[in-house]
């Protein structure tokens, strides 16, 4: 059984990095031009998408410039060009293992999920022992077709081949918890805890999920977890909603509030905060902005909802 | 040209549906919602699709849908590629092109 808070949690929503370092630095095997290479460390990606398209101008039969414009593309969240730019990388014969991630991530964030398996497939049969391709599918079993027990095995296997990765931990405690396995999800996100405290990292799922685990039997312990997980990603906006929960439940509801609207200007599209905050200037006998707060909870999931 | 009483009903009406997919390309384009997404079978077929979103001119773009409907015919992009021929055909001020190709988008969502 799915956990009450739990279901709240927006479903296809997961985010993906666009393309994290790791991956994107060994994407191509040449040698960088020293301009644009300094732009890309820098991540300056508008300037380093320009001094790329510059590149692929003047070298339209290589391959380098097109890769690295796909890349700052997608750092700068236009998946459709990201992709344009990648298949010219292609054309002209880039296909390395980490390639074909970037451009497997490309089609997911378009969704366009036959071609991403596509090549996390072929990444797997060049690499079999790449974590990567594991994780990026199991999220997509995760999120987008809530197939946890799949997704959980794909996730075990990331971890298995890269035991220092706290995200795949978090993604099987996140499927666990989907199960209603809530004892093994704690495992799995104290885990995960472990790894980023070790590594000293600045994810916030398994923080995260262990405040959403604690929120209904002890509010009190959640909220350590809850802050730390703002900390660790203070951009989040679903990091704003647990805070904001965990303040609800111990009733200091002006600060949830503070939180809610900050989960809503974050992610302007997400019914889930407008809800929320209905609830609680409810319960401030605030009627007339919750009755405002359900208006606009309504006309998102509308347009926006599931 | 005069058009029929009927006729110009439902031109309006499919203005009206290419002015509303104005704002759709910004808000409720299917590629953006994960779960309901029309898919692509093949990088290539992608390609020729991002050929027609990415098109700077309505000419081209209406030209790119016909090119994509006769080598994909059985594409889930379909529905996508003419409600971009329905707003290049608006573009153009071609009433007669906005009633076909809104007619197709309408028979694709039917």
């Amino acid at each position: 059984m799915i956990g009450a808070s739990f279901a709240q949690a927006p479903a296809g929503t997961r985010t993906v990095d666009p393309v994290p370092e790791s991956i994107y630095l060994k994407g191509h095997p040449a040698t960088l031009p020293v301009s644009l290479s300094v732009l890309i460390h820098q991540q300056r990606w508008a300037q380093a998408a320009e001094l790329a398209e510059k590149f692929t101008l003047e070298h339209p039969r290589e391959s380098t410039g097109f890769y690295w414009l796909g890349v700052a593309r997608q750092k700068l969240h236009d998946p459709v060009r990201a992709i344009q730019a990648l298949r010219s990388a292609e054309r002209l014969g880039l296909g390395t293992p980490a390639f074909h991630i970037v451009l497997g991530i490309a089609y997911y964030n378009l969704h366009q999920f036959v071609l991403f398996e596509e090549q996390m497939q072929m990444t797997i049969r060049s690499e079999p022992f790449r974590y990567e391709p594991y994780y990026y599918l199991g999220i997509y079993y995760e999120d987008v077709l809530n197939r946890w027990e799949h997704a959980l095995e794909l996730f075990h296997r990331a971890a298995e081949l890269e035991p220092d990765d706290p995200r795949s931990m978090y993604g099987a405690g996140y499927c666990l918890e989907a199960l209603g396995k809530r004892d093994e999800a704690a495992k799995a996100y104290e885990e995960s805890i472990g790894l980023i405290e070790r590594n000293s990292g600045r994810f916030s799922g398994p923080h995260q999920g262990m405040a959403r685990l604690l929120l209904d039997a002890d509010p009190y312990k959640a909220l350590p977890f809850a802050h730390k997980a703002l900390e660790l990603e203070p951009s989040s906006p679903s990091n704003h909603v647990i805070l904001a929960k965990a303040y609800e439940r111990v009733g200091r509801l002006t600060e949830a509030v503070e939180e809610l609207q900050l989960a809503a200007y974050l992610s302007p599209t997400d019914p889930s905060p407008r809800f929320a905050l209905a609830r609680v200037y409810e319960k401030l006998g605030r009627s007339e902005a919750a009755g405002s707060e359900l208006q606009m909870f309504e006309k998102l999931t509308r347009i926006y909802g599931p | 040209m005069k058009f029929p009483r009927s006729m110009l009903r439902v031109a309006l009406l499919l203005i009206g549906l290419s002015q509303s997919l104005v704002i759709s390309n910004a808000q409720f384009d299917p590629l953006l919602n994960p779960r309901g997404a029309p898919q692509a079978k093949t990088p290539e077929e992608l390609d020729a699709y991002l050929e027609i979103a990415t098109a700077q001119e309505s000419r081209v773009t209406i030209e790119k849908v016909k090119q994509f409907a006769s080598k994909y015919p059985s594409s889930e992009l379909l529905g996508v590629a003419y409600q971009d021929e329905t707003l290049a055909y608006k573009q153009v001020n071609d009433i007669e092109g906005v009633l076909r190709a809104g007619k197709r988008t309408l028979l694709r969502y039917a």
